[in-house]
């Protein structure tokens, strides 16, 4: 069977189960905490960090007029949006950067205790063919590696694709769309994909069947590459079409959809590309999305340019960060510019 | 979080979902005074199972000496470091379980071992609990005390990984009660690696998914036993189903050992999970350590298997054991004979109690030739 | 980068991600998990396309045969066949599924070996070697011998890969031009003029082939496979014709070196005692014991597959005691256990009969009939008292009972006709017959305290003939003997003078003191072996058969069961377990090994002529240096046992010989640069390949495409090598086409069609004629058709071996049906009245220290003075008492008491070497398969890494010394640390290493230190299964990106970064095991000879002694800084964190 169509058979699977979902997970949370679901105040760095709502994701519509207002991300257009191959690209330097404060996600278990990551810098431009955000923020040093007990940082956008959808990753028959970019997916594509003798380099196994090696007479050797079916038979998550299997990737970001916590789900061959650098503590990460009228996303952000929402979450990686333990914003403003 | 009771520690415990018992629950139960810690079973599992990249350090079976062993590194004392000392009166729990210990709502207690963690998967091989002396003599218990602990994933009724995982990516199969992580859908949050008591998930480092023991399914499904049990020389495993549909049954060799005579006892059943490998406790080890690690029953379990020579229905049980690579679901002893049959009915052990002897004459007249004894 | 995809490939995305969609529900993942289609790719990996059955057949006396399952042509798995249970016998009796499953995981593992980087995979020659025979064999024209510097540096050269054809050629022609340069006259001068000693120099009696030494390793695991060896030896005969020009009467082969004795697992007494090989039964048989000793045997770690048996006949009620050196494995299934000192176990076992027959618990009617204890020796030469050196005129009696005697000019019948020993008629005279005190009798008795006289034993009077005959014989007494020639002489009874023996030097109370075994505990356990006549299994093991004081061992612990009524039984009887050894199972393969060349059977319905042309010998001499035993002026090694000079070497399955052979540096270094071929037949790049010059690369087991035979010592099963549907993965043959490959390119050489002849089935591509001919002449296997255990075999099934009994134990003829040993009284020995023995101090049974493993003074004789201990000083034999040295210990007898032992010390402890360092074999490993398999040797103790986060790892797994954590403590040394370990610096790890530095860099052994609580302070232990360090795998070190100790031009890996748990033993031979003198049956055949039997009467070595120096090299920590990870973590002995402490204290649980 051909990746894609196992690709769609599960997409289809796993989005269309969404809604149902959401229900059992939003029960699970209750029932996971029975104690009152606090505010979560955000901190004095944070000056005009997003509020996050009691509730496990308020309605797609900016922070109610009651709280303090909730920075716009404003896409301005220009003439041609800077390449994503260089996110240092000085063009970026005449573009206005929006803060926005981060909290630790605490709405769904497993929640992260306590964030290391409370601002983000925004910015985002598009041109007639492409929609571009560059997103920074500060981090001593770089967490790149996945291993027993080892993360990577990453950063997703999420945008709701229907009004009303919740900022906790959607609801029932609510969906939301997410560009996620992580930095081990960045290494792999800048250096090649980060096997086993990159993380442990001393490694010495006597062989890997069917590792097509240097004669015949070693066709088994431990050198070999693994990129055949007859090899791949021991890689079940890879064999299974896993998108975190991904021997030879060539984007750092994924695209995902997903109708409530625990429902990300991988949407394959998406058009969406991206690109991270790290320098002198800091992460540049640009996310790039090309325009086209069917792209239900672009549809939305075609209809009413000056309406759209965005959401935004950081994980560190020498944080443990991962899955639901992240940083987060509420639903934010964002307002494309024609 | 839904209440369900645990017949191991005799009480109703925090799980995060309802009971749903599958149609049968496959278990096995070893017998540790077997064991001869070869790793037999551990190769069988990693040259079928686990042999391509990024599973170099994965081993689904390991064996390991207790006191000083443990693969990863101290995978159990470091949560009962987090939990405390369990208490039990009589047969039931008083502590808290994994799934309780950290309040209502949150993920199962655990600890998440590094890499370096599964580094020397032997350590502590052999090791004696105590220095030795010159000239030391053991009678009876051992004062300075070793033996061997064959460990794979232990299909638990209350898994702590399927808890732990926020996709509901792990399962349990209601076939069989096979607890597997959906490799299409995993993430890799580790959750479940974290959680699990006996840390029988595993982090693949070019999947970036974890991965478990998958109790050989492939095999169970044509009712053969798993291939770490087939493969086990000590003979010290039974591989089969306890009865969850109905009461335990006398001629079901796996109820009969666990259920109704308690010779095999859990791994740990304070941790709540209801682990569905049982094992027949070492009679040369002194008591404290063993109810540390089996529970209550300890002491009845090992006057028992001392006692087994006039015990026969039980003793027939144990002869089954290593005796076919078949699944036995019923058994009977006939005279000197234990005899057992498959899933399908058939008849697949006649094992006697003593290997038979012949004798030959001196000069075989068949064939023209003297036989002899020493040659 | 590019700026997005075209809008039509977005179209179609965006198309396919907003198709209406099906919900997935993941209510409750106890049940109706939706996503199950994965599950499939599971199901596909264990899916195999086919499989068939090999067998696995290391030296490891087990031998199982395995399902291999093929993916794609590949073996990727191995599983056992339970076919074992469907084994018949000839008449149709059954094995039971008690037997399964049989496999172990170096057999699963092989997987990894069949295609792993260091198969053997093409023929290959030393480059130096090349060149030699390409410049036509330069040699220095004085002593003829090859200039080492530039053509044998071994190890450090380079490979060439050549064809079969090529192979062949190079070896054929060296090896005649080897035995062209010895041959005659002048090749004995050049012999001479290269050093060896005259002696041996003799021995080759001009014949050129008798320096070319073949040896096929433990024979018995390939009947014609690697028994062709010797048949190879045998047809030397044709080139020693060729060569000198004689014919098939004064011809000599070549010399074919021994198995069983050269890897220490003969035990020596048993011969010494029984007159034959070994006494030992099928383990299965402990199920029959009340009573199971496990003495020095690590049973569940040597003897996997038939762990069950011990453990199941404990679970049925058995007690198990296990006798070992540390708290081994195997205690772990023991309900009592003993931890005594190294090498005292003839001390033990003497406690033990001592409180037997002082407590008057002895068997009376077990020892007056099946043993020599009842038997007159004379007290003023210490001879055996003869019939004929009382009764005048006295002819030996006409025996009738358990023999054939063969008058002048008989021959004795092929070996399946053999119904027993068969002596010849001059035999028989010289055995005459023996002499007990009857107490019925008058007789010419001279008075003295007793009545009664002597009277005649004959050797047919054993067991209820002997009771038959009337005679009631005095145990205890002096007795005054009036002789035939008039004179008296004072006669006891064996057992007089070995109570004697026994109630003045082995007391409960001395024992404790020279075992450390507490004297109420000895006192016991002898009592609960008295109280199982026929229920106590002496399981013994090569522990203390490894010890230079093995061949007393074992007389000692006969001596027991002989007193308790334990030999020869179900479940009461003396085991030894070292080695699958017992090639006369195929007592028939005479056929095969010595078919006679000259005269060769071409008709495969017919059987063979055989006619033995080539010449057994120890390779002991070789591993001591190319000598025997000279101590002062003393020549200590018998005529019969004199090896010749070692020139050409050619082995099959055989690492043993260098790779890990006991001394290995001595002889890569000193031994080997005097040989001049070397020649191996491997499928594994082994130590030993490193180190020859022409390397034949053979079959793997799952590759055989000729069947072979085998049988196991511990199991009833005769077993066939399938030959198997795998096509050869590399350039390789099987080991008799290596053999038929040589010998055509000694035919082309010498125009000898014969040598073709010679394989001619082999040639056809069908050595089934040979095999069949093999079980048509044995005893145990007449009636098998080769055919027929093929086809079983194909499907996992073995045969059952037609022993008298199933499952088989030895002596069950002498103690259930009243036949004689195989000795001169047809008893139980346990007096040597042989004039070497007499001279060596051990006519008696007693104890000698160990020769090297010992704190106190080496191989001294410890007994207080007796009548008949009259060993050779030193003085007699002209040697220096102050001689400490490995070499005179050997030869040394001195004498001291328990209390005078105690006050000495080892030679070497002033200088550090305090240490008893021992090298036994672990479950990792059969000897070093296949232990260097990565997934293997991760498991091999506390120190695997796959990922080696420390570089320095010689590889994922590295060999580490077991040390009490208090002795460590004391050297500075903390566990994980790297240690130096040092044996005697007069001989290890190689002479003159001093003067070598390149080699003592490869030589000079470093470890791991492991804390072990488990072994007493003093005793430290190393397992004997890890894979040496070599040139190769020291420059790799040096060279490799990952500091992985790899060969670079041989990818041949080692477990050490330096040294090898070889650097530490060396080469001993003892005087009692080399004499002329003693009868023994032969190692075939029922036929009793005398002196020299390869694998029967033959020295075996010390291989697991050694006193130690340990220092500290590097801390253990990544990279050498700081402590090793899991010390640092507290999770060690001694290191212990708090929580490490409350977890093994059980401070985790409470009850109430």
């Amino acid at each position: 069977m051909k990746r894609d169509d196992t690709n769609n058979r599960l997409l289809i699977g796993i989005i269309g189960g969404a809604a149902l979902i959401l229900m059992t997970m939003v029960t699970a949370i209750f029932l996971v905490s029975r104690r009152p679901i606090v505010v979560i105040v955000p901190d004095k760095q944070a000056a005009n960090a997003a509020t996050l709502p009691a509730t496990p994701g308020s309605p797609a519509t900016a922070a109610s007029p009651a709280e303090a207002p909730p920075p716009e991300i404003l896409v301005s257009r220009i003439v041609s949006a800077p390449a994503i191959d260089n996110p240092l690209d000085p063009a970026w330097d005449k573009v206005a950067v929006v803060e926005v404060g981060l909290a630790p996600q605490q709405v769904a278990q497993p929640v992260l205790e306590k964030g290391t990551i409370t601002k983000l810098r925004v910015q985002a431009v598009r041109d007639d063919k492409r929609y571009v955000w560059r997103l920074g923020w500060d981090k001593p040093q770089i967490a790149e590696t996945m291993d027993t007990a080892k993360f990577t940082d990453a950063i997703a956008m999420q945008f709701p694709l229907a009004d009303n959808a919740p900022y906790t990753m959607g609801g029932p028959g609510l969906p939301v769309r997410m560009l996620y970019w992580r930095a081990a997916w960045q290494k792999d594509v800048d250096q090649g994909f980060q096997g086993v003798a990159g993380l442990h380099p001393n490694t010495d196994s006597d062989l890997y069947w069917f590792a097509k090696g240097k004669s015949d007479s070693e066709q088994h050797a431990a050198d070999g590459s693994t990129d055949n079916e007859m090899a791949r038979q021991w890689m079940v998550a890879a064999k299974s079409g896993n998108p975190m299997a991904d021997y030879n990737r060539k984007q750092p970001v994924e695209e995902l959809t997903a109708h409530g916590f625990g429902s990300g789900t991988h949407i394959g061959d998406s058009p969406t590309q991206g690109r991270g650098v790290w320098q002198a503590g800091k992460w540049y990460v640009v996310i790039d999305r090309p325009i086209s009228l069917k792209d239900p996303l672009i549809e939305r952000f075609n209809a009413s340019p000056d309406k759209q929402l965005i959401a935004f979450a950081v994980w560190d990686g020498d944080n443990a960060n991962r899955g639901g333990k992240k940083q987060i914003t509420n639903w934010l403003p964002m307002r494309i510019l024609q | 979080m839904a209440k369900r009771f645990n017949w191991q520690i005799d009480r109703e415990q925090e799980y995060p979902y309802e009971t749903l018992k599958p149609k049968r629950q496959v278990a096995y139960v070893f017998d540790t005074n077997k064991c001869i810690e070869c790793q037999t079973c551990t190769v069988a599992c990693k040259t079928c199972w686990t042999s391509g990249k990024g599973q170099e350090t994965i081993f689904w079976n390991n064996v390991e000496t207790k006191p000083y062993g443990g693969y990863p590194h101290q995978w159990d004392s470091r949560l009962m470091e987090k939990c405390g000392p369990c208490e039990w009166q009589g047969k039931k729990l008083y502590s808290l379980t994994v799934f309780e210990k950290n309040g209502e709502g949150k993920p199962p207690a655990g600890h998440l071992p590094t890499e370096r963690d599964y580094a020397s998967p032997n350590i502590g091989e052999d090791d004696l609990s105590e220095m030795i002396d010159q000239g030391s003599h053991f009678d009876g218990t051992h004062n300075g005390w070793m033996f061997y602990l064959a460990r794979i994933c232990n299909h638990c009724d209350n898994p702590a990984c399927l808890a732990a995982c926020p996709r509901k990516a792990i399962y349990k199969r209601e076939e069989d009660g096979i607890v597997l992580v959906d490799q299409e859908r995993c993430r890799g949050y580790q959750h479940c690696v974290e959680a699990c008591p006996y840390k029988k998930v595993f982090f693949n480092t070019i999947n970036r998914a974890s991965e478990k023991c998958i109790g050989c399914f492939p095999r169970v499904e044509q009712g053969n036993v798993a291939l770490c049990v087939e493969s086990c020389i000590g003979k010290i495993r039974l591989h089969g189903f306890l009865s969850t549909q109905e009461e335990p049954r006398e001629d079901n060799p796996l109820d009969y050992i666990v259920k109704i005579r308690k010779l095999a006892l859990p791994c740990y059943p304070q941790f709540g999970t209801a682990p569905n490998v049982f094992y027949i406790p070492p009679v040369h080890v002194p008591d404290p350590f063993l109810d540390q690690l089996f529970g209550p029953g300890v002491e009845e379990a090992k006057a028992m298997y001392r006692n087994l020579k006039n015990d026969k229905q039980l003793l027939g049980a144990l002869m089954l054991f290593g005796a076919s690579p078949r699944i036995i679901t019923r058994y009977e002893v006939q005279g000197d004979e234990a005899v057992g049959w498959d899933v399908d009915g058939k008849e697949v052990v006649r094992v006697p109690f003593t290997e038979p002897t012949y004798f030959r004459k001196h000069y075989d007249e068949t064939h023209g030739a003297y036989r002899q004894n020493t040659v | 980068m590019a700026t997005g995809a075209s809008a039509a490939v977005i179209g179609q995305w965006a198309l396919a991600a907003t198709q209406d969609i099906v919900p997935l529900t993941i209510d409750n993942p106890l049940s109706n998990y939706p996503n199950r289609d994965w599950e499939k790719h599971y199901r596909n990996l264990y899916q195999s396309d086919s499989s068939f059955t090999f067998l696995c057949a290391p030296n490891d006396t087990h031998n199982c045969l395995l399902n291999a399952h093929v993916k794609n042509g590949v073996v990727t798995r191995i599983s056992p066949t339970f076919g074992f249970s469907k084994a018949t016998d000839l008449e149709g009796n059954r094995a039971s599924q008690r037997w399964e499953p049989r496999v172990c995981q170096k057999g699963l593992a092989l997987v990894r070996r069949f295609y792993g980087d260091r198969r053997c995979k093409r023929p290959m020659l030393r480059k130096g070697f090349k060149q030699w025979v390409d410049e036509g064999f330069p040699r220095d024209p004085q002593t003829g011998a090859v200039d080492p510097d530039k053509y044998l540096r071994r190890g450090r050269d380079a490979w060439v890969a050549v064809t079969w054809d090529e192979v062949f050629d190079y070896s054929a022609r060296a090896m005649t031009n080897i035995a062209e340069t010895y041959t005659g006259p002048a090749g004995q001068q050049r012999l001479l003029a290269q050093g060896y000693d005259p002696l041996m120099v003799q021995k080759t009696e001009g014949a050129g082939t008798q320096v070319l030494k073949f040896r096929g390793g433990m024979q018995v695991l390939g009947a014609t496979r690697i028994m062709a060896q010797y048949r190879l030896a045998n047809s030397m005969a044709l080139l020693d014709s060729k060569i000198r020009g004689v014919g098939p009467d004064k011809a000599i082969g070549a010399r074919g070196w021994d198995n069983y004795t050269w890897h220490t697992d003969l035990p020596p007494g048993h011969p010494q005692v029984t007159g034959q090989q070994t006494v030992d039964f099928d383990l299965c048989n402990v199920e029959h014991s009340n009573l199971i000793l496990v003495w020095g045997m690590n049973w569940i770690c040597t003897k996997m597959p038939d762990s069950h048996w011990l453990t199941e006949a404990r679970m049925k009620g058995s007690k198990v005691v296990v006798i070992a050196v540390e708290y081994s494995a195997t205690m772990n299934k023991a309900d009592e256990a003993f931890i005594v000192r190294p090498g005292t176990t003839p001390a033990l076992a003497l406690g033990l009969a001592q409180v037997i027959i002082s407590e008057g618990l002895m068997d009376q009617k077990f020892v007056m009939g099946h043993t020599d204890l009842p038997l007159l020796v004379r007290m003023d030469n210490g001879k055996m008292l003869q019939a004929k050196d009382v009764f005048p005129n006295y002819t030996a009696a006409k025996l009738k009972n358990g023999v054939v005697v063969l008058q002048e000019g008989e021959r004795s019948p092929p070996p399946h006709l053999q119904p027993t020993a068969i002596l010849t008629e001059k035999r028989r005279q010289e055995w005459g017959d023996y002499v007990c005190w009857n107490q019925n009798t008058g007789g010419p008795n001279i008075g003295g305290p007793n009545t009664g006289g002597p009277a005649v034993v004959t050797r047919d009077q054993v067991g209820k003939f002997f009771f038959e005959s009337g005679v009631a014989p005095s145990l205890t007494g002096e007795f005054q003997v009036k002789l035939a020639d008039g004179q008296a002489v004072v006669c006891r009874t064996v057992f007089d003078v070995t109570r004697e023996l026994l109630d003045s030097s082995y007391t409960p109370e001395l024992v404790e003191k020279l075992t450390w075994a507490p004297a109420e505990a000895i006192r016991g356990l002898a009592r609960q072996i008295a109280a199982n006549p026929e229920k106590t299994s002496f399981v013994m093991g090569m522990g203390p058969n490894q010890f230079f004081n093995n061949d007393l061992k074992d007389r000692a612990v006969f001596l027991v069961g002989a007193l308790t009524r334990n030999v020869g039984y179900i479940g009461g009887n003396v085991g030894s377990y070292a080695g699958n050894y017992r090639v006369a199972f195929f007592s028939g393969a005479v056929q095969y090994n010595t078919e006679d060349p000259f005269e060769i059977q071409l008709d495969p319905t017919k059987p063979a002529k055989p006619k033995r042309y080539f010449r057994p010998e120890s390779v002991h001499y070789f591993n001591h240096g190319d000598t025997f035993l000279r101590y002062g002026d003393a020549v200590l090694t018998g005529k019969t046992h004199i090896p010749t000079p070692t020139k050409s070497i050619h082995v099959s399955n055989s690492n043993s010989l260098i790779g890990n052979a006991k001394g290995h540096y001595e002889t890569v270094v000193n031994a080997l640069p005097r040989v001049e071929f070397i020649a191996i037949n491997e499928w594994w790049w082994t130590a030993s390949c490193e180190y020859a010059d022409v390397v034949f690369p053979v079959d793997s087991w799952a590759e055989f495409k000729h069947p072979d035979m085998t049988i196991a010592v511990t199991n009833p099963f005769l077993y066939v090598f399938p030959a198997t549907p795998l096509p050869r993965i590399h350039d390789t043959r099987g080991d008799v086409e290596v053999a038929a490959g040589l010998s055509h390119a000694f035919a082309k050489l010498t125009g000898d069609q014969r040598f073709d002849d010679y394989w001619k089935f082999v040639n056809e591509g069908n050595v089934r004629p040979y095999l069949q001919r093999i079980l048509d002449y044995s005893n145990d296997m007449r009636g098998y058709k080769i055919e027929d255990l093929e086809a079983k075999a194909a499907q996992g099934i073995p045969a059952i071996v037609q022993t008298r009994t199933y499952p088989k134990y030895v002596g069950f003829e002498q103690s259930h049906e009243d036949r004689p040993w195989y000795t001169r009284t047809g008893r139980l020995e346990f007096y040597r009245d042989e004039q070497e023995f007499i001279d060596a101090g051990e006519n008696m049974v007693l104890h000698r220290e160990p020769i090297d493993s010992t704190f106190y003074e080496p191989n001294v004789i410890v007994a207080k003075p007796h009548p008949l201990l009259r060993p050779k000083s030193p003085e007699d034999y002209g040697a220096l008492r102050s001689d400490l040295s490995g070499d005179a210990r050997q030869a040394r007898n001195v004498i001291l008491t328990v209390d005078e032992l105690l006050q000495t010390e080892h030679p070497l402890k002033k200088y550090g070497y305090e240490f008893i360092f021992h090298t036994p074999k672990y479950r990792h490993g059969a000897h070093t398969t296949p232990t260097d398999v990565d997934i293997i040797a991760v498991w091999f103790g506390p120190f695997g890494d796959m990922h080696r986060a420390d570089r320095r790892m010689p590889m994922v797994g590295e060999m580490y010394i077991d040390m009490h954590p208090l002795d460590a403590k004391k050297l500075g040394i903390e566990e994980g640390d790297y240690v130096w370990i040092d044996a005697d610096p007069k001989d290890r790890p190689f002479h003159g290493w001093q003067h070598n530095p390149a080699a003592y860099e490869v030589a000079r052994l470093m470890a791991r230190a492991r804390y072990y609580p488990g072994t007493p302070r003093g005793v430290t232990r190393m397992w004997h299964n890890a894979h040496g360090a070599t040139f190769g795998t020291v420059q790799g070190a040096k060279q490799h990106p990952t500091g992985l100790a790899q060969s670079p031009t041989s990818k041949y890996k080692a477990m050490f970064r330096s040294g090898s748990h070889q650097s530490c033993t060396r080469g001993f031979i003892k005087p009692t095991q080399m004499t002329d003198s003693l009868y023994v049956k032969e190692q075939f055949t029922q036929d009793i000879g005398q002196g020299f039997v390869a694998d029967v009467n033959c020295p075996t070595g010390a291989p697991r002694e050694a006193m130690v120096r340990i220092t500290r090299a590097e801390p253990g920590g990544i990279g050498g800084k700081g402590l090793w990870r899991p010390a640092e973590l507290g999770m060690r002995p001694t290191y212990e964190s708090d929580l490490t402490k409350d977890f093994i204290a059980a401070k985790f649980v409470k009850k109430s």
